[in-house]
């Protein structure tokens, strides 16, 4: 009987709920809806001492490289001498989860004349390399053609971009060393994944 | 007793009398009630409903606006009959699918349809227009009575856009992500735009890369439209010849990840009712 009582209650102020919107359903105005899509493409910018290399379509992630040349003189008796690099300041911007490598190319070696390649070296004559941070004492070493892994990121670095701090090379030089001028290319690489 | 007898007569006299000024108003009233109710007039019964503006769907504006409206006549008489109408203003577009005039036999309930036809350069009011309907019933005099029509036309609006097509907003494209509204009002309009259903980061900058000269860009830069914000865009004075083409791009500084992002642009043209617009946030 009580449910009987309320009813009319009830459907009195569903009544007066929904007159509102009845109203409401009655504008005027001319409305369209479009529906569109934005397509945010993968975008890597890979920055060393401020120059900056763009990710392109047909491969994701950037490549930079800077020419490294140095004259080698082994000291006789000298166990290890060592030939320093400028430092390179290295940034990222990436939209998508990123990683970024470090690696250098194989050297020719230019001596009496005569230009040979690192696998054309004696084991023995090679030259060495290295790397680090600049704010680091620790040095790391740095295979020909490797992809040593400098920085991974699960996200996008944001429109400021990942400041992947300063490094530097250097090349280790022994008395067995072959004198001559070595020539090469020490490259930083970021990709998407 | 003689005083009695005269007594006797005066009351009959008076008796008499209100008899006959009783029979008098009786007759008067009947015969009035008789007069005003011609039956002539019954013959001819005319009601009529409110018109209704056909629905305006987007895309498919054109010059005229109709609205139908319908008379219902009643003609009542067993004899053969011809229905004739007369719309008495030239300065409407007021026509009937049915022609002029409609002719039949014996009582009927005629609906008489009726096509009212405006131009966008009608503002919202109402309007009025007279109608004669003449019922002409052989070897009677022909009846006329006379009807307001009328139409109350509110604000109306149609955006046309040129296709109705996913707006495809990529750096490279520049033609998918262009989009051309046609707009159409009879009164001065602002047009707004949101953003709905979005990802709650998205960021779009509105370039206008043309308008018609009746229309106007409330921003000289290019306008930031965020997500579930309403934006005013464009304005104009009533009319059909407003165009605008306008470009979307992903704001420079919307931090999106790589991917897709589906949403909405809600397009709304409004009255202006002179109050001040509200300029877009320019970029």
């Amino acid at each position: 009987m009580k449910a009987i009582r309320v009813l009319p209650i009830v459907l009195l102020l569903i009544c007066l709920t929904a007159a509102p919107a009845f109203a409401q359903s009655h504008k005027v105005d001319a409305t369209v809806l479009i529906p569109a899509e934005l397509t945010v493409k993968p975008l890597l910018i890979l920055s060393v001492n401020g120059v900056k290399d763009f990710s392109n379509d047909w491969l994701p992630g950037g490549v930079l490289t800077h020419s490294f040349r140095k004259e080698v003189t082994p000291v006789p008796g000298q166990e290890a001498t060592y030939v320093e690099s400028r430092a390179y300041e290295v940034w990222v911007y990436s939209n998508a989860p990123w990683a970024a490598r470090i690696g250098r190319t194989d050297y020719i070696v230019r001596a009496a004349r005569q230009s040979r390649f690192e696998n054309q070296i004696d084991q023995e004559n090679r030259l060495g390399f290295e790397y680090r941070k600049t704010d680091s004492d620790n040095w790391q070493p740095l295979n020909v053609w490797s992809m040593t892994p400098i920085w991974d990121a699960a996200g996008p670095t944001g429109n400021d971009g990942q400041e992947l701090g300063s490094y530097q090379f250097r090349g280790v030089v022994d008395s067995r060393t072959t004198p001559g001028k070595y020539s090469f290319a020490v490259y930083f690489t970021a990709y998407q994944e | 007793m003689k005083t009695k007898g005269r007594k006797g007569k005066a009351r009959t006299r008076t008796r008499i009398r209100y008899h006959l000024l009783a029979s008098t108003l009786v007759t008067l009233l009947f015969m009035g009630g008789y007069s005003l109710a011609a039956p002539r007039e019954t013959l001819l019964k005319i009601s009529s409903d409110h018109f209704r503006i056909a629905p305006l769907p987007s895309g498919i504006a054109g010059p005229l606006i109709t609205a139908r409206g319908e008379l219902y006549v009643e003609v009542v008489t067993d004899a053969r009959w011809r229905l004739r109408w007369e719309f008495l203003s030239e300065d409407y577009r007021i026509t009937s699918p049915l022609g002029q005039e409609v002719s039949g036999k014996g009582a009927r309930l005629q609906r008489i349809p009726i096509v009212w036809k405006f131009d966008w350069m009608t503002p919202p009011g109402l309007y009025e227009a007279p109608i004669n309907i003449m019922l002409e019933i052989a070897g009677e005099e022909s009846i006329t009575q006379r009807k307001l029509l009328k139409l109350r036309v509110p604000f109306l609006a149609v955006i046309t856009p040129q296709s109705f097509r996913r707006l495809r907003i990529t750096d490279d494209n520049h033609l998918d992500r262009q989009l051309s509204l046609e707009i159409h009002a009879n009164a001065p309009w602002v047009l707004q735009v949101e953003v709905t259903k979005s990802h709650e980061s998205l960021a779009l900058v509105c370039n206008c890369l043309y308008h018609s000269v009746a229309t106007q860009f409330l921003s000289s830069a290019p306008v930031l439209v965020l997500p579930n914000q309403i934006i005013g865009l464009a304005q104009g004075e009533a009319g059909g010849d407003h165009r605008l083409v306008l470009d979307w791009q992903k704001a420079p500084s919307a931090p999106l990840r790589a991917g897709d992002y589906p949403f909405y642009l809600r397009f709304s043209v409004l009255p202006v009712r002179g109050e001040l617009l509200q300029k877009g946030g320019e970029y």
